[in-house]
């Protein structure tokens, strides 16, 4: 039973002052490589710091050079509306092209991965796992910093879609295009939101920690891999024993459980990612299991939406410390004939469901987000 | 505050502002004038909220890498230090998003003994415990008033929002913690 506890600002004071204690030599280090950085690293530029002045010379140059390029443009744009070289590999040949967003900067495509540029986010922040793409490939969501992002790949603009109060992550578009899912909150909501941004639906998973979202291809129910809840020891760190009870929740829109198929099986392991089959007759998923010392055995696996039908595909999907980011993702190409994973410590992988034509396509294995064919 | 206080506290503003002013233009000296001058109160800051020392000097380093980098797009140089905190904020919150998904382990958790302490009321490990329970916000919030000792207008200043609006999280803030150390006892 709870009691009333006594706080005064002494007690406060002085139990936040030992929390907040710093290691000696801690300050003189930071100093030291905050300084050595600055002096070789080059601001950021704005215009918004220059004089009144210079501001309207740029801007008059700008605006006839933007003439000029118009022109220019005009007859470029044959050039560019050529269709691209076919990809080399024939997995991209028919599925469109795997994504993944790095750095908090730009979105990459595989294979070209320094070429093919698609948007910029915003700087702040490092994008909290995986991106996820509109069912006509021509808008991607993604958390960054607290907030849910859409960018337009033809016209490169970024919005913001939504704000968390806390954290946004896994944002995961409906197959219908009507509703963008979003991890939020203190680990354990979700909220759906409208392409423009209109609040659709909130609702919570108590005593459950949401690790990613899928949509099942009818857009009315939600797949929601969850792992432990934030332990007692805080900010999710727990005792090795605390992992491994991993559940995949299929939910309804109003967050009903309809189902846990991780259950029906129940091999004691975490799910840290999960991705519906366009067809809707596969759910694929990133197990983690616990060494029982200080590493994470990661397996890729799939099972049917009924709870039947268990295979795990890649037993051994790569192991990791876990000093970093998870490793995690997996994801299924819009013709359901593959799926990219990472693998932890390695790179992503493309695979088909049964396990055979496995082909490394990058040495980056964080989230891979497979764009539907525009 | 005092009129000698005032002028002080003017003093130190427009001092401050004209480095924001010299550092924004790309001189490296002086926001390394600005880093002195917040450096230890960041770290402190961002060690109570994530609890780990190397994850603290890690996020104030990216923290000030993010100033300098974009400081020439802040508009008002008198929102320097609210701007700052907002990034601290951001940083922590993705460092703490980043530790729950990836699992990472906690290698220097503080061991706090309550018999070695003698503190007024409720014991430090349990207001520790509590605290580390608390929002992001709520947490910085604290930290800013009670470790740092910052009076509700600068607290105010620190986070770039009204007087009334600091006193109102502050006491939230106060009130979130009792609820959790309720929820502990």
């Amino acid at each position: 039973m709870n009691r009333r506890v006594p706080l005064d600002d002494a007690a406060i004071a002085h139990a936040l002052s030992r929390v907040s204690e710093l290691p000696l030599g801690l300050e003189q280090a930071a100093r030291d490589q905050i300084l050595q950085a600055v002096a070789v690293t080059p601001q950021r530029q704005s215009w918004l710091s220059w004089p009144a002045a210079r501001q309207a010379r740029v801007l008059a140059f700008v605006a006839v050079i933007a003439l000029l390029l118009a022109g220019a443009g005009a007859i470029a744009l044959g050039t560019l509306l050529r269709p691209r070289p076919a990809p080399t590999m024939e997995i991209y040949h028919h599925n469109g092209v795997i994504v993944t967003v790095e750095n908090g900067l730009s979105v990459a495509d595989y294979p070209d991965h320094d070429q093919a540029i698609a948007i910029n986010l915003p700087y702040f922040g490092n994008p909290m796992g995986r991106a996820s793409w509109s069912p006509d490939g021509r808008h991607l969501a993604a958390s960054v910093n607290g907030e849910v992002k859409v960018g337009d790949v033809g016209t490169r603009a970024v919005r913001t879609l939504w704000t968390c109060g806390v954290s946004c992550w896994v944002p995961a578009w409906s197959p219908d295009g009507e509703a963008i899912a979003i991890g939020s909150g203190s680990g354990s909501e979700v909220t759906l939101v409208s392409p423009s941004g209109a609040l659709i639906s909130h609702f919570a998973l108590p005593g459950r920690e949401i690790q990613d979202l899928a949509w099942a291809p009818d857009s009315e129910r939600l797949l929601v891999a969850v792992d432990m809840p934030m332990p007692d020891t805080h900010e999710g760190i727990g005792p090795p024993e605390a992992h491994g009870t991993g559940a995949l929740l299929v939910v309804s829109r109003g967050g009903d459980v309809i189902q846990d198929l991780k259950a029906v099986h129940g091999d004691g392991a975490g799910v840290w990612d999960a991705d519906w089959s366009p067809d809707g007759r596969t759910i694929a998923y990133i197990a983690a299991h616990w060494d029982g010392k200080i590493a994470f055995q990661f397996s890729l696996e799939t099972i049917r939406p009924d709870g039947t039908g268990h295979i795990v595909i890649v037993k051994d999907a790569g192991a990791c410390f876990c000093a970093g980011r998870s490793p995690g993702g997996v994801a299924w190409s819009p013709d359901g004939t593959r799926i990219a994973y990472g693998k932890a410590g390695d790179a992503l992988y493309v695979i088909r469901p049964d396990g055979s034509e496995e082909t490394r396509v990058s040495g980056y294995p964080l989230f891979p987000a497979w764009r539907p064919v525009p | 505050v005092n009129v000698s206080e005032a002028a002080l506290v003017a003093a130190d503003s427009a001092r401050d502002l004209d480095r924001v002013g010299r550092a924004r233009n790309g001189d490296a000296d002086a926001f390394a004038l600005l880093v002195n001058d917040r450096l230890t109160r960041l770290l402190r800051t961002a060690k109570a909220i994530v609890g780990n020392a190397d994850d603290a000097s890690e996020i104030v380093q990216e923290t000030f890498m993010s100033a300098w980098v974009n400081l020439p797009s802040l508009r008002d140089g008198d929102r320097f230090d609210a701007w700052l905190n907002r990034i601290l904020m951001n940083r922590s919150r993705d460092a703490l998003r980043r530790r729950s998904r990836s699992k990472e382990i906690p290698m220097d958790l503080t061991v706090l003994d309550d018999a070695e302490l003698s503190a007024p009321a409720a014991g430090v490990s349990a207001i520790s415990e509590a605290f580390a329970r608390l929002s992001v916000d709520n947490r910085h919030i604290l930290v800013l008033h009670h470790v740092h000792d910052l009076p509700l207008a600068e607290v105010a200043k620190q986070l770039g929002i009204p007087v009334g609006t600091a006193k109102s999280r502050l006491w939230s803030a106060r009130r979130a913690l009792e609820r959790a150390l309720e929820g502990e006892s």
